[in-house]
């Protein structure tokens, strides 16, 4: 593991392990929307940054149901404490989002 | 590195030693993350109403971020000033220096 | 943003194919910056399709203003009347409504309107100004659009160019925030005047008679024009007709839209229906969406019903190509197969290679270019060694398509540049894309499909060509007769590969008779929907460019479909001759099950591989009881002397011939008379007749259900009631409404899920509402036990009840005895709402110009009784409510005396194979969604229940209880559907919420029944109801007493070729009142004010008062009569399509309303809508042919000032400050909701509410104060 640039807890070395690599991660709410465009907060990217409260994804797909493979024009961070579960992922797979 | 080394550390201060709790600590972080990008234009989905606001960070109180929204999904809600809780906070974005910038749509055609 | 549109309505020649096929009096929407350039084109080309006259459409973004400078050039008045958006009703209407100023515009004239949106989709707009239902009104020639609203921020480019567009039907759609998607504009529309080139209406080469048109986008490919080709022996000359019919190899590509996109493109198919008269069914090969799109626990969809002036977005899951990323041609199509046939079908085509307009298509017509989407990847550049789709096929232009590789037993080589597309992982029937993931479970069937007769009924009505499909090791049980024939229903679990084999074992030809003209039917298929498959080999059809999947007789192909998730009946049918044998059976489901399960036959408990009842079990979820109900029409039976039943006017006509089914069964009406009296109200008694031929569903008190509704021919809407049993519509969504009745159309497909409960051993009728269906004997029953029984599996995972030591009952062929509810015990503190109801035989006037029922037969509160026989009091259909937590019960005197309007042969309005069926003197109520115990208060005398039904000066007790607020239900007779129902023996309850008081909206008295009243309640804002009854079939007298045949389009000069369809007989109603154009108009000038108070008297259908942000709920239900389903919809207000859903679409409209339909609409924002505007808004039908015409419309008054007519709401304060409130109202919110806690805490006596007598509402209020509520 390269030399953390930050001080990660232990507690948050789980996420710190999948820095720099690609991820599916699924937040905890039922559904977000965007402009009306509705989906269930399901994101995959590479993990670009890691803190003690969050974590960023860049370049960031939203598993929009319509559009699986929606690049998001920014990057996205996620509060720790809203992600549901996440797990090293192909970005390319494409998997039944209903 | 310092900057972090520093957060953590006002942030055990602020909860009181012996009492630290990696649930408390991971929120805290993100209302930091806030309250130092003072200023920049940040972009927040949360799953209540009106779900997407997009506008400047004007100040973190406690674990509210005061915003001045400039786009939601609501029209009429646009250039409120809203008090946010930041454990509500679903997704984000801060636009930095050198980092994409958040799009604006509300003078329809963008490149 | 300000969006400024100049509009033009113009008369133009609409040209719907190549064939010269056209509407020599079309009428469009048209921007006035290409309004010349049309004319010029269309000028140019009389006899082809120009590409600018299509259906309007324009755009723009929510929050958006939208100005429209709208410009008459027809020779009447017409408008734009918008759906969906808020504006201005005095100003911008599009219609001379009420009181209202007229917003349409004279010929020559102009008119601005004024619209804001503030949510995406489709915002339909159409003309009012002459919405005659002939070819004299302007929607059937064409004059409808839309404005699409796109999300905030969004700018559209024309696909082919890249440009910015101002209009058209497709489009790309960018956001900076949301991936761009590409745009199909789709309109569904019907009965437009289509003439062939001669001038004529076309002729069917086939049945040389003249054929209808139906139509999407002004255009339509129907099968006559391609089989002309053939019988001609231009192309294919060994073919028949409808198995190319969508084959582009034969005639290239249809003039329909074809919706082109890259695999993977977002895509959002905003559909319209812009026609007048049918309800459509849209079905999308290989693709699926979400009913609700913007909720995403919503039910998924590939096929949809459709009204008239009803709209959806359809946003495919996965984008273009779905989960699986199939290239190719995915069909669209109207379902219903006489209207597939007659031209309203296109398709999707995915591509796999970037199309710069280099490419050509096999037949050297250049392939258009399409801009990749911005954030998509680029496809590929196509190259000699991978052409992509479709040109590594290798088809011969001008022949039919060629069979596909791998899959055919005995089949070709595939060539190189074939298998340069295949997928890596390529099997047969999954060869240019396999959906499943590597390692998938597998399961095998081998299907054969044959021909043998079917018969329906003990009376001997059969199918002497009886089509289905099979298993191949049931083949020789099937042919010996050892295993009826019922439809294929087989099983996977989700996760699965499903491979088949399947033989083609039917004949090459059909018919031969009545009903049918010979006809080939040398290949077929299976076609299936939901799963994920490989639409260019295992497509089980024969479309655009793709190979043909289907084979020919003695055949055997391979296919191969993936479940991906666990899904419901998932529906697979023939797609090759399904005009011609669908009809016969040729329909099947196979029902995707949870991970897991296995599937049990409920009467021996051993593992099944193919029935329509099933026992599930799973490690993980509740055992569950399974059926699959397959309605259908047209179906082709003979009586047991051979003659036809329902024989269409010439063979192969689509008019409605044949007789109905459930599953290959019927119990027709007719057959369950017993002799001497023959009463009608027994038809549904096993006690009198045994148990009907249909299928019976059995169960234990309590098991876990799925009823699989499907539909499997072939044209009509159905309408699915269960009594007693309810379930939510969207199964995954648990905020969806909850139901006990749904709209089906061909190849829909519905799960209803529910556990069955009740005490003792107890019968529950279903059936397809309308008159047409049930009278056909569309019903049959489910049938649970309270102790085992041997021919029953108890579920594994529940306690197995114990024996049952009685026999089970016989047939006695003598009526049941009546029902007896006992004491009903109520628990302490329960309150108890009475209704003291009678019914009457009366005459009901529908209109002041003395249109009027004289054999009406309502119920009504006994208070009433007298005025209304007196003729002092016209009736309206008897609405009562309850309250959330309260037991009601309704006792009902039968004081139905007669005269009835026939002693036994019914005629107008008439149903199919019409039969001797006297008036029955009995009479009931049943009531939808109510919890009761079906023993005793059901109104129906179904199985081997007891008697229900109240014979003639006898009363009857129902005991329901209110147990949620599910708002508005029908009340209706249950003792002779045929006789009683459309003459007015309906009604509707209401489920209000907890602690609310009824109040006339004028006196702000306590009221017990009504159409119009003022909700009270303590913890809630004070609301308005209006009530609507939307009902048809009536049968009326005009004034000089003489028969009104409906409908009677107005104006026309010649009578309609066509005979009326049975379930368009009948005059219509709001709540047993029409407003008929014919008593308002009387020359094509006169239409425009037809709406108009100003010009004529207010309407005689139920005028509703408010005032502007009143809180308004309106309550819709739909009791009585036809198959044929009509939209509702209101003007300037929008509500949700699923009322306590928060995730559910906003609309204005409800589309599919059939018997047993009902459903609640809070207005959002109030009355006047967003802004609170006073004004005359039309509620109405939606369907211009020809429910407008025949007076469902009305109007919602929302007033300037303040009125004695109408007394305005209250807030609570001000309510609590009135005396009367003082002394029988909680004194305050914390009171009332202590009350409510206290009726759990243990005490005494119930309260009795009751709406019999003036005074004992109030008594029973003071009694619910001194149990509950403290004085202040």
């Amino acid at each position: 593991m390269k030399e953390k640039e930050i001080d990660i807890l232990p507690e948050n070395e789980l996420f710190y392990e999948l820095l720099d690599q690609e991820i599916l991660l699924v937040m905890n709410s039922k559904q977000l929307s965007i402009l009306g465009q509705t989906f269930r907060p399901i994101f995959t990217g590479k993990v670009v940054e890691v803190t003690n409260g969050f974590i960023t994804l860049n370049p960031v797909i939203i598993k929009m149901h319509n559009a699986p493979f929606y690049k998001f024009p920014t990057p996205l961070s996620f509060p720790m404490e809203h992600i549901s579960l996440f797990t090293p992922f192909d970005p390319n797979r494409r998997i039944p989002l209903i | 590195m310092r900057d972090n080394i520093d957060d953590l550390n006002t942030i055990e201060n602020q909860l009181g030693s012996g009492a630290i709790n990696i649930n408390d600590i991971r929120q805290a972080v993100v209302s930091r993350e806030f309250e130092k990008h003072r200023g920049d234009k940040a972009l927040l989905l949360i799953f209540q109403f009106p779900f997407l606001i997009i506008g400047e960070i004007l100040d973190v109180v406690s674990d509210y971020l005061l915003i001045k929204a400039e786009v939601t999904n609501v029209t009429e809600l646009d250039d409120e000033e809203f008090r946010v809780h930041i454990d509500d906070i679903e997704v984000f974005y801060i636009e930095k220096k050198g980092k994409p910038r958040i799009p604006d749509i509300r003078n329809g055609r963008h490149a | 943003m300000l969006r400024k549109y100049h509009v033009v309505a113009i008369p133009i020649r609409i040209v719907v194919n190549r064939f010269g096929d056209h509407d020599p009096d079309g009428m469009m929407y048209v921007l006035k910056e290409n309004e010349s350039y049309v004319k010029k084109q269309v000028e140019l080309n009389p006899y082809t399709p120009v590409d600018l006259v299509e259906p309007l459409v324009i755009r723009a973004n929510v929050g958006d203003e939208v100005e429209i400078l709208f410009e008459n050039k027809l020779p009447f008045h017409t408008g734009m009347h918008i759906q969906d958006a808020d504006y201005d009703v005095l100003t911008s209407d599009g219609a001379f409504v009420g009181l209202n100023p007229n917003t349409t515009v004279a010929p020559g004239e102009s008119i601005i309107y004024k619209w804001q949106v503030f949510n995406e989709g489709v915002h339909f707009f159409s003309d009012l100004g002459n919405p005659l239902s002939s070819e004299l009104g302007s929607n059937v020639h064409g004059l409808f659009g839309a404005l699409f609203v796109e999300p905030r921020g969004s700018w559209w480019t024309d696909p082919v160019t890249g440009k910015p567009i101002n209009s058209g039907n497709f489009a790309d759609v960018h956001n900076p925030i949301l991936p761009s998607f590409r745009e199909y504009g789709w309109f569904f529309h019907d009965e437009m005047e289509v003439d062939d080139l001669t001038g004529q209406k076309p002729i069917s080469p086939h049945t040389l008679q003249p054929e209808a048109t139906h139509a999407i986008n002004y255009r339509a490919e129907p099968m006559r024009n391609r089989m002309r080709l053939i019988q001609e022996g231009v192309v294919c000359p060994d073919c028949e007709g409808e198995e190319v019919h969508h084959d582009s190899w034969v005639f290239g590509d249809p003039d329909t839209p074809i919706l082109r996109a890259y695999i993977g493109d977002p895509i959002k198919i905003r559909l319209v229906h812009g026609g007048a008269q049918e309800t459509h069914v849209f079905h999308y090969h290989v693709h699926q969406w979400l009913f609700e799109p913007t909720d995403i626990d919503s039910e998924i969809l590939d096929a949809q019903a459709i009204s008239p002036q009803n709209h959806y977005t359809v946003s495919p899951l996965y984008g273009a190509g779905s989960l699986q990323g199939a290239i190719g041609d995915a069909i669209i199509h109207c379902h219903l197969y006489p209207h597939f046939g007659e031209g309203m079908w296109g398709m999707q085509r995915n591509f796999d290679v970037l199309q710069d307009g280099s490419m050509c298509y096999p037949n050297g017509v250049q392939i258009k270019a399409l801009q990749p989407l911005p954030g998509r990847p680029l496809p590929p550049k196509p190259t000699a060694e991978r052409p992509g789709f479709p040109n590594f096929i290798p088809g011969v232009p001008g022949f039919k398509a060629p069979r596909p590789p791998l899959g055919i037993e005995g089949g070709r080589e595939a060539t190189q540049i074939e298998k340069n597309h295949f997928d890596k992982r390529a099997i047969p029937g999954a060869v240019f894309v396999n959906p499943a993931p590597p390692g998938a479970p597998e399961r095998e069937f081998h299907v054969v499909s044959i021909q043998k007769k079917i018969v329906y009924n003990k009376e001997g009505w059969h199918d002497p060509e009886g089509r289905f499909y099979l298993l191949k090791e049931d083949l020789d049980d099937v042919l010996s007769g050892k295993k009826e024939p019922e439809p294929f229903v087989i099983r996977a679990n989700a996760g699965e590969l499903i491979r088949f084999k399947y033989t083609n074992l039917l004949p090459e030809t059909i018919g031969g008779n009545a009903f049918q003209l010979v006809n080939r039917t040398y290949e077929s298929g299976m076609h299936v929907h939901f799963v994920k498959f490989d639409p260019l080999v295992s497509d089980g059809a024969n479309v655009g460019w793709n190979y043909d999947s289907g084979i020919l007789q003695g055949e055997t192909i391979e296919y191969a479909w993936y479940a991906d998730v666990e899904l419901k009946a998932t529906f697979w049918h023939d797609h090759l001759f399904p005009n011609e044998h669908q009809q016969h059976g040729v329909f099947s489901s196979i029902n995707i099950q949870p991970r897991g399960s296995k599937y049990l036959d409920s009467r021996t408990g051993k593992e099944l591989k193919a029935g329509t009842q099933a026992t599930i079990i799973n490690p993980l979820i509740p055992d569950f009881r399974e059926i699959n109900l397959f309605v259908q029409d047209f179906a082709l039976l003979f009586d047991k002397d051979g003659c036809p039943l329902n024989p269409p006017a010439y063979p192969n006509s689509p008019d409605d011939p044949g007789v109905m089914g459930i599953n290959f069964k019927n119990e027709p009406l007719q057959f369950r008379l017993k002799e001497p009296d023959c009463d009608p109200a027994y038809v549904f008694s096993s006690w009198v007749h045994g148990d009907p031929v249909t299928p019976m569903l059995l169960t234990y008190n309590g098991d876990p259900v799925r009823v699989r509704l499907l539909q499997g021919a072939q044209e009509e809407s159905h309408s699915f009631n269960l009594h007693r049993q309810r379930w939510h519509r969207e199964r995954p969504d648990l905020d969806s409404e909850l139901d006990q009745q749904q709209h089906i159309g061909i190849s829909e497909s519905f799960t209803f899920e529910f556990s069955m409960e009740g005490k003792g051993d107890f019968d529950m009728l279903y059936h397809f509402g309308s008159i047409d269906d049930i009278w056909l004997g569309n019903w049959g029953i489910f049938r649970s036990f309270e102790k085992r029984i041997p021919h029953l599996i108890p579920l594994p995972d529940r306690e197995a009840p114990p024996w049952r030591k009685e026999p089970l009952p016989c047939p006695t062929g003598e009526r049941p005895p009546m029902a007896h509810p006992g004491k009903i015990k109520y628990p302490k503190k329960a309150k108890v709402r009475k209704y003291d109801v009678v019914a009457l035989s009366t005459r009901i006037d529908y209109n002041d110009e003395g249109d009027h029922d004289p054999f009406g037969i309502v119920f009504a509160l006994k208070k009433d009784e007298d005025d209304i026989l007196s003729g002092k009091l016209n009736p309206e259909p008897l609405i009562i409510r309850a309250n959330v937590g309260e037991y009601v019960e309704v006792t009902v005197t039968n004081k139905i005396t007669g005269p009835f309007h026939h002693d036994g042969c019914h005629g107008y309005p008439e149903v199919p194979v019409e039969a001797f069926f006297p008036t029955s003197r009995r009479i009931s109520l049943h009531a939808q969604l109510v919890q009761y115990d079906v023993r005793h208060s059901d109104g129906a005398t179904v199985g081997f229940n007891d008697d229900q039904t109240i014979g003639p000066g006898e009363s009857y007790t129902y005991y329901w209880y209110i147990d949620q607020e599910f708002g508005a239900v029908n009340l209706v007779d249950m003792a002779d559907i045929r006789n009683h129902r459309h003459h007015g023996a309906f009604g509707m309850l209401i489920a209000e919420p907890r602690g609310s008081d009824y109040l006339d909206p004028k006196t702000r008295d306590q009221v017990k029944a009504g159409s119009q009243v003022i909700i009270s309640n303590p913890l809630l804002p004070e609301y308005r109801e209006f009530a609507l009854l939307m009902h048809d079939g009536a049968r009326l007298l005009d004034k000089n007493g003489k028969l009104i045949i409906d409908p009677e389009p107005l104006l026309q000069v010649e009578p309609d070729e066509e005979e009326t369809d049975p379930e368009d007989q009948g005059s219509r109603g709001f709540n047993y009142r029409n407003e008929r154009f014919s008593h308002r108009v009387e020359t094509l000038e006169d239409v425009f004010k037809v709406f108009s108070s100003k010009v004529h008297e207010d309407p005689s259908t139920p005028l509703f008062l408010s005032y502007p942000g009143d809180p308004v709920t309106m309550r819709l239900a739909a009791p009585a009569d036809r198959a044929r389903a009509h939209t509702f919809l209101i003007h300037g207000h929008t509500f949700r399509r699923s009322e306590d859903d928060m995730n559910s679409s906003i609309v204005s409209v409800r589309g599919q309303n059939v018997p047993g339909s009902n459903d609640d609409f809070s207005l959002f924002y109030g009355a006047g809508g967003l802004f609170n505007r006073p004004g005359d808004y039309m509620y109405r039908s939606g369907n211009i042919r020809w429910d407008l015409e025949l007076g469902l419309w009305g109007i919602m008054r929302v007033l300037r000032k303040r009125t004695k007519d109408l007394a305005p709401l209250k807030e609570y304060s001000e309510r609590y400050k009135e005396k009367k409130y003082r002394t029988n109202r909680f004194s305050s919110a914390k009171s009332f909701i202590r009350s409510i806690s206290d009726e759990q805490s243990t005490s005494h006596e119930h309260t009795t509410v009751t709406a019999n007598g003036e005074n004992s509402l109030k008594m029973s209020r003071d009694e619910g104060v001194k149990d509950g509520g403290s004085l202040p």
